[in-house]
């Protein structure tokens, strides 16, 4: 599968909700092929629209979210591949959103792909992200009464956990 | 012959006896049969996990199951974005992940951090890093399938399979110099070679294993009774391990052609072509249950020996890393800046490893590490529902998970009991006592 395709199908879609776009070129080792990733900026509120773009190709697969940066807004970032099943086919595809330090709230997206209710339950425990529609938020990791996101750099009662064996009680 | 008949069509009868009871207990009507919960865990019976299910039965079917994981939960991503560790330091952490897999975190950050910072690595490296990759899919697949052996009952298979996997962990002790945590792995290529000398013990070993897979195919796969008890046990459709975004080979045994090593090539597989093993190359029919899981493990390790033979013959000579002083490396990365993904075939599925580099920072600002069993969390749920306590070992074990240790479960309203707790041994027990049950039926006995 070729990357242009499907960055021109998440222009035309997106138009303005999405932002810087860039493909990035790898080799696949020693043989020196290429493959491709897309690195693209999108709206939250784009981010259904994307994964449906995505989806009239093939049915994406979300690997996971990662939580990429956290000083002025919390920044997601979403791994998508698609394109499996041809030798040197897959492309991946990053989007990168902005949400609220305050608030960030998003919608879920486990309605589209199942599988990304495991991601969205980690995001919840760990970053404090508020997924909207998300079909079930308890914990999985973290137990119960835990309240605090052990990796928001800003909340300091995540140091009342952390096991500092070296220094003696 | 009418009990092996009615065996045989209740496993097809499964799926739809559970969705109309698990149905009739939502619907809440007042005279329909009702389930009871049963927790298992966080202690695991199988494969030596801490998970903790809660499982809904009407009778000894499943009709629901949760998980919660977390139990071997380190914060390690938590330690390696602190802002004290170097990005060797947190090649050392990513290391300690896993035991079993210890090459794919390894393998998986140094190609994120190599194509955040556009590093080049020798030829010969990538080819030594294949080695060690398949190397360690061998000694993980033949482990796993001792471990399923041992849920059925068959502890004969499980001493011998992990001796034949002891040729392969004596390999790895010659080459890395460690049977587990090789520690072959930096950013920009490998720290140690292969000799020409080690050459010709590798290809005995491969050689061994050539001959010996006749022998574990046979013992595996053409046994009646270890195919009557894993044929249309934890089955996942095409369908479910697509929408659930399944990996590795719980994803093919469904029939789902995804293998990174295929997709997506990196280190020397893009030279050599790998193709995804599905398994109808076996049988020619795909049934995405504990049999097709077992079929696809056992055809991956001829394919990896095949693999290492052709690194073996295609060796480059050249150096091994493309920067060989730890601390001018270290300065390097330091005025890196970027982010990148690393993505890695384990034995188990996809790695992925995200990681973002500022410039003037020793420590990473962002690192995330996704492991092939967080995939496989969600797949789990379909594969429980419509199958017996009994199983409840061998479907565990069928995604080869990767989390940690041992377990026993309680029990409530067990056998006319109020609550019983029941042992390791005795969940094990259950699932023995099936496969001797199975073989009565079939009228075997030895």
């Amino acid at each position: 599968m070729k990357p242009e395709p499907i960055a021109e199908r998440l222009k035309d879609r997106l138009g303005k909700e999405m932002g810087e776009k860039e493909i990035q070129k790898l080799t696949t080792g020693v043989a020196g092929g290429s493959k491709y990733v897309i690195w693209c900026e999108i709206e939250p509120s784009a981010l259904r629209e994307a994964v449906q773009a995505l989806a009239e190709i093939d049915f994406p697969h979300l690997t996971v979210i990662s939580p990429a940066a956290q000083e002025e807004e919390i920044e997601l970032i979403y791994h998508f591949g698609l394109g499996y099943g041809e030798a040197g086919g897959e492309v991946m595809i990053n989007f990168r959103l902005g949400l609220d330090k305050k608030e960030p709230r998003i919608s879920s997206i486990a309605d589209l792909i199942p599988g990304a209710l495991t991601t969205e339950r980690e995001m919840t425990e760990f970053m404090g992200v508020e997924f909207e529609g998300i079909p079930d938020d308890s914990h999985l990791f973290l137990p119960d009464d835990m309240s605090v996101h052990p990796w928001r750099q800003d909340e300091e009662e995540v140091e009342d956990y952390v096991n500092k064996l070296d220094e003696q009680p | 012959m009418k009990e092996k008949r009615d065996v045989e069509m209740s496993a097809n009868n499964r799926r739809d006896t559970a969705e109309s009871a698990a149905s009739a207990k939502n619907s809440g009507e007042e005279g329909e049969k009702s389930t009871y919960s049963v927790p298992v865990g966080p202690l695991h019976p199988a494969l030596k996990e801490p998970i903790q299910f809660q499982f809904e039965l009407e009778g000894e079917r499943i009709v629901d199951v949760e998980l919660r994981a977390g139990y071997a939960h380190r914060g390690i991503e938590f330690m390696g974005t602190r802002g004290d560790r170097n990005l060797l330091q947190v090649l050392y952490l990513s290391e300690r992940i896993c035991g079993i897999c210890s090459t794919s975190h390894p393998v998986a950050f140094t190609l994120a951090v190599e194509n955040a910072t556009g590093m080049e690595t020798p030829p010969r490296a990538q080819y030594i890093r294949t080695i060690v990759a398949e190397l360690e899919r061998i000694h993980s697949h033949i482990l796993w399938a001792g471990v399923a052996a041992h849920e059925l009952g068959f502890d004969t298979l499980l001493h011998k399979s992990w001796r034949i996997r002891e040729k392969v962990m004596d390999i790895l002790e010659t080459l890395t110099g460690n049977r587990v945590n090789y520690a072959m792995f930096t950013m920009g290529g490998v720290r140690r070679d292969i000799e020409e000398s080690d050459f010709p013990k590798v290809r005995e070993a491969l050689d061994y294993y050539k001959e010996v897979f006749d022998e574990l195919v046979d013992n595996f796969l053409h046994d009646p009774t270890m195919e009557l008890r894993t044929r249309k046990v934890g089955v996942l459709t095409k369908e479910e391990a697509l929408k659930l975004c399944a990996v590795g080979p719980t994803a093919r045994a469904s029939g789902v052609k995804k293998d990174v090593r295929q997709d997506f090539p990196y280190l020397a597989y893009g030279e050599i072509g790998v193709e995804a093993i599905t398994p109808d190359k076996f049988r020619g029919q795909i049934t995405g249950d504990a049999f097709d899981k077992v079929v696809v493990r056992l055809l991956e390790v001829r394919q990896s020996v095949e693999i290492i033979e052709k690194c073996l013959d295609r060796m480059p000579s050249g150096p091994i890393q493309s920067v060989e002083k730890p601390a001018v490396l270290l300065s390097q990365l330091q005025k890196a800046e970027g982010e990148g993904i690393g993505r890695h075939e384990a034995p188990r599925g996809e790695v992925l490893h995200y990681i973002r580099l500022e410039e003037g920072q020793e420590s990473p600002v962002a690192w995330k590490v996704r492991a092939p069993t967080y995939a496989n969390l969600m797949p789990w749920k379909p594969m429980f529902i419509g199958d017996e306590v009994a199983d409840i070992p061998l479907i565990a074990a069928s995604i080869d998970p990767c989390m940690c240790c041992m377990d026993r479960a309680t029990l409530k309203n067990w056998k006319g009991q109020d609550e019983a707790t029941l042992k390791k041994e005795e969940l094990l027990k259950l699932s023995r006592d099936k496969t001797e049950r199975l073989r009565k039926e079939m009228g075997g006995g030895g």
